[in-house]
């Protein structure tokens, strides 16, 4: 008997929690507003809710395409983030005085009251692994690493101090990504499809593609954080069926399906009437996108159809997984109206400790694995008129010390430490000023000397151009709006056109 | 109980409406009573009240002056000239009421006497309320001119492309005083005996000092008056007044900082577009043209909507629309007549990877705003892209990889407004076409290869 009470009491405690106080405020709003709508679905049905294919009602479709508040540049984004945090001094930022302290004990004044991961003692410094041209009509500078990339130079706007206050990778990720170098905000892509939703009804809005492995800060540089969970990266697997169990299972029709899903929906949707909770309306949104993908998925995903000559231009590499499939990918997708894809490509850590750490063996390697499809990607894009609508953003977490790293006192194989000081990022694509290159860091690259800008500013900056003021894009959370760039944050104006 | 002082003063604005009501009657009445004279009880009760009220008014005036701190050159007149409205109404009750020693003082000399300064006093209690230029503000700038007023300088607007070349103080520092500042700062009126109209002025200072110190430039008497919050008395501008915007005073500070410079144009200076960009003018419309239309009506969307097709203001505010097609790719030729609709309101049309032909030509000849055009992945072969041509705000047209014949490429050269034509992926005559070389640019063929002969040795 004394079980039952129990239970009993238990059940009460939960009914007693969808009255609390909080919940009448927070969500009765929301609630009432559902029961009105299920008395107006219900006028008009048999007594079965129905939401109805198309309506731009976000209490109905949270996905449902709006107009950007002020006039938007772009309409999509392609944002490529080489997890590791790839060495400036290797790439764009060249440094000839770096290149005679090569070797040479690092002077004390450079190390004062500073803080590393790895480094221990005084380090020598190393100088540039690379060599350096001036490409393109504007001469800005490119390493040997990316003779791919010197032929659409021209095409992006450089970032040379763009400055971080996260050292290591995992909070240094979360920050760039959400905004806060610790758990609990949504990312970009989050807030940019809570904002816009999606144009393409059988594609999710916001896609996520990794290779070479998971960010160190985990899947959470997609989460939605405190927005409705239907705002979430999707991620598609980059090896074999990019979407799992997209054919139905032997004996289940696709009609048989479809009704199986009407039924559990309107179960559903009676459930958020009852309780107004938003996370319902996600369920429900999110079986029919996965019934609506099973259609529309293959035709996007399947990059074996597309012509030998665009195959050949990325590079890919069919079944495998690769970054320059996921750039293919990527372009197919903006195609096709997704908002944003957010591109993962790990491996960029090059602290010297191990040969796939080393700036002279894996370094090069995944130089080599992105250079390629990342040209190719801007070219495509151009050809098809979807630059100008699209924003290319590439950039690490970080930047890295000019600095030979010495982990345990040992210098191994050429490598940097982690440097949140000044490190390099690039846009391209619509809105953005061609060519242009803003800020500048001092003769070794250690730190911004001149237009540093922040990784809020980059967020900014990246709303500005899907037609944000991010002073005003807020969500309410907590008692207090919330955005996407704290408090900080300014648009980077010399980089748009 | 010192309140209730204040809370009397305060009730003046109320009061001050009973006299001019209660005279202006009696004055009606004395003109329409001028024959008869049947009413001569009437307009007695009238100026009674009239000269009660208006001496009620004065009391009431008086504590207010004294104790929420107006200055004597600001009320000098209302208050004169309340009291003469005092004067003059009393003098014609006196003279209803049959006092003999006004015998010789005409009824018509009081009562324009009376007449006139209530005008006056009304005008300038008005004027302290509301502000001087009250009724002269909605006027239009040409009249404000013929009348010799001044005329409110315009917002200050920077031009990304040349603002670099402007000297900080006199291309934005100045603008902004003359303002924000100059109206209470300036030969004419010279609050706290500080000038701000120019350099000279700004440096010598007012009746406290120095307002800007070269010491010490982050303590300057002018920036902790700014940065004061604006319920502060001593905050300028006053908390009335119109206020210097965040950017207006960061740039304030920076000049400041930068010691005051005289001639040093933003480019000397290296200061950050950042500081300037709020100046910008916007551009709202962007490549679309610039155009108010009425907005559309919601059930015309709604039943484009309801056919699937996307449609959307360009932005939240704006009336222009965007359409897309790209979730019925069974739209076609028939379907598209529904979009005629809407045929003004059009600017992006999204027709991509849809079942029209080249009858759509006929349909999107009437989209006369139309700016941004797709139409790839169709069966589009360009039989009929010259109906286009009338188009005034065409830009942008994508026939990627539709069936486009490259013999209807020289159609689109006479084009006026066309930017961009995207042909990758047509059928592969079109790279064979001839096109002049003012049209080049236009034409984007695409067929970009990446060679291997570049990779150098890693």
């Amino acid at each position: 008997m004394d079980k039952i009470k129990k239970l009993l009491a238990e059940q009460r405690a939960l009914k007693a929690q969808f009255n609390s106080r909080r919940h009448f405020l927070k969500d009765c709003t929301l609630g009432l507003g559902g029961l009105a709508l299920g008395g107006f679905l219900n006028s008009c049905s048999n007594s079965i809710p129905k939401i109805p294919a198309y309506t731009t009602d976000r209490s109905l479709n949270p996905m449902a395409a709006m107009p950007a508040p002020y006039l938007p540049k772009v309409k999509s984004v392609i944002y490529l983030h080489m997890v590791g945090a790839p060495s400036q001094l290797e790439l764009f930022d060249y440094k000839p005085e770096l290149a005679k302290l090569h070797n040479k004990p690092c002077p004390a004044s450079l190390l004062d009251s500073k803080k590393f991961a790895f480094i221990q003692g005084v380090p020598n410094m190393l100088g540039p692994q690379a060599t350096f041209k001036q490409e393109g009509e504007t001469g800005n500078w490119v390493s040997n690493h990316l003779p791919h990339f010197k032929k659409v130079i021209d095409e992006v706007a450089f970032l040379k101090a763009v400055h971080t206050d996260q050292f290591n990778h995992g909070p240094a990720q979360m920050l760039m990504h959400t905004g806060s170098p610790r758990n609990g905000r949504p990312s970009m892509g989050s807030w940019v499809t809570y904002g816009l939703g999606s144009e393409n009804n059988n594609l999710p809005g916001f896609v996520v593609l990794t290779s070479g492995g998971t960010p160190d800060a985990g899947k959470s540089v997609w989460g939605s954080g405190f927005l409705p969970s239907v705002y979430q990266g999707v991620q598609c697997r980059s090896k074999g069926d990019p979407v799992l169990y997209l054919k139905d299972p032997k004996g289940v029709s696709r009609n048989l399906k479809k009704k199986i899903l009407e039924s559990i929906n309107e179960i559903n949707l009676k459930e958020y009437q009852n309780f107004g909770d938003p996370e319902v309306l996600t369920r429900i949104n999110q079986y029919e996108m996965a019934y609506r993908m099973q259609v529309s998925v293959p035709k996007v995903m399947d990059i074996d159809k597309e012509p030998d000559a665009i195959k050949e231009m990325y590079g890919v590499q069919p079944g495998k997984e690769a970054f320059a499939n996921n750039c293919l990918l990527a372009r197919k997708m903006v195609e096709q109206g997704v908002r944003f894809v957010q591109l993962y490509d790990w491996g960029w850590d090059s602290h010297g400790a191990s040969p796939g750490g080393a700036l002279d063996s894996g370094f090069l390697r995944k130089c080599k694995e992105t250079d390629r499809p990342i040209a190719a990607l801007i070219l495509d894009l151009k050809q098809r008129g979807l630059l100008d609508e699209t924003l290319i953003v590439w950039g690490g977490e970080f930047g890295r010390t000019p600095m030979w790293e010495n982990r345990l006192g040992i210098q191994n194989s050429p490598g940097r430490d982690h440097q949140g000081d000044a490190f390099t990022m690039w846009m391209a694509g619509g809105g953005i000023k061609k060519g242009a290159v803003h800020g500048k860091t001092d003769e070794i690259g250690y730190s911004g000397i001149e237009g540093r800008v922040s990784v809020y500013d980059i967020q900014a900056t990246i709303l500005h151009l899907l037609g944000f003021n991010h002073e005003q894009f807020t969500y309410d959370f907590q008692g207090r709006p919330f955005r996407l760039t704290d408090v900080e944050g300014h648009v980077i104006n010399e980089i748009l056109a | 109980m010192d309140f209730i002082y204040d809370l009397l003063g305060r009730f003046h604005p109320l009061i001050v409406h009973l006299p001019i009501g209660f005279l202006l009657l009696g004055l009606m009445m004395m003109v329409f009573d001028r024959k008869e004279n049947n009413h001569q009880k009437i307009i007695r009760f009238a100026f009674f009240w009239g000269t009660f009220s208006s001496l009620a008014a004065i009391l009431t005036g008086t504590v207010q002056y004294a104790r929420e701190g107006f200055l004597w050159e600001d009320i000098q007149g209302h208050m004169i000239l309340g009291v003469f409205t005092f004067v003059f109404s009393f003098l014609i009750y006196l003279k209803l009421k049959g006092y003999l020693v006004l015998q010789k003082v005409s009824y018509r000399f009081l009562g324009y006497g009376l007449g006139f300064v209530l005008l006056i006093t009304g005008h300038l209690g008005g004027n302290l309320t509301h502000g001087k230029d009250h009724l002269t503000a909605p006027l239009p700038v040409e009249i404000k001119e013929a009348l010799g007023l001044e005329v409110p300088s315009k917002t200050l607007v920077l031009l990304p492309e040349t603002y670099r070349e402007l000297p900080l103080y006199s291309g934005i520092i100045q603008p902004i005083f003359d303002q924000k500042c100059v109206s209470c700062h300036n030969p004419k009126k010279t609050k706290g005996e500080l000038l701000l109209h120019n350099l000279k002025g700004i440096m010598s200072g007012g009746e406290e000092g120095p307002i800007i110190s070269t010491v010490n430039p982050e303590g300057s008497e002018i920036l902790k008056r700014i940065y004061l919050p604006r319920d502060e008395k001593k905050h300028m501008p006053p908390k009335a007044k119109i206020q210097l915007t965040k950017a207006e005073i960061k740039l304030i500070d920076k000049w400041i900082t930068e010691g005051v410079p005289e001639n040093k144009t933003i480019a000397d200076l290296g200061l950050s577009a950042a500081l300037f960009t709020s100046f910008f003018p916007t551009d709202e419309t962007g490549i679309y043209p610039d155009k108010l239309l009425e907005p559309v009506n919601k059930s015309l969307i709604d039943s484009l909507l309801a056919i699937g097709l996307q449609v959307a203001p360009i932005y939240k505010t704006s009336s222009l629309l965007k359409i897309s097609a790209i979730n019925t790719p069974d739209f076609d030729d028939q379907k598209s007549i529904v979009l005629l609709q809407l045929a003004d309101h059009i600017v992006d049309l999204d027709l991509g990877q849809t079942q029209v032909t080249d009858a759509v030509f006929d349909v999107l000849k009437h989209f006369k705003h139309l700016t941004l055009l797709k139409l790839n992945r169709t069966a589009i072969s360009g039989n009929g892209i010259k109906k286009l041509m009338s188009l005034k705000y065409l830009k942008q047209i994508n026939l990627v990889n539709s069936k486009f014949e490259a013999s209807h490429l020289e159609e689109m050269f006479a084009f006026p407004t066309l930017e961009k034509v995207y042909l990758f992926g047509t059928p592969t005559q079109i790279y064979s076409a001839e096109i002049p070389d003012q049209y080049q640019s236009i034409f984007e063929m695409g067929n970009y290869k990446l060679n291997d002969e570049v990779e150098e040795k890693l």
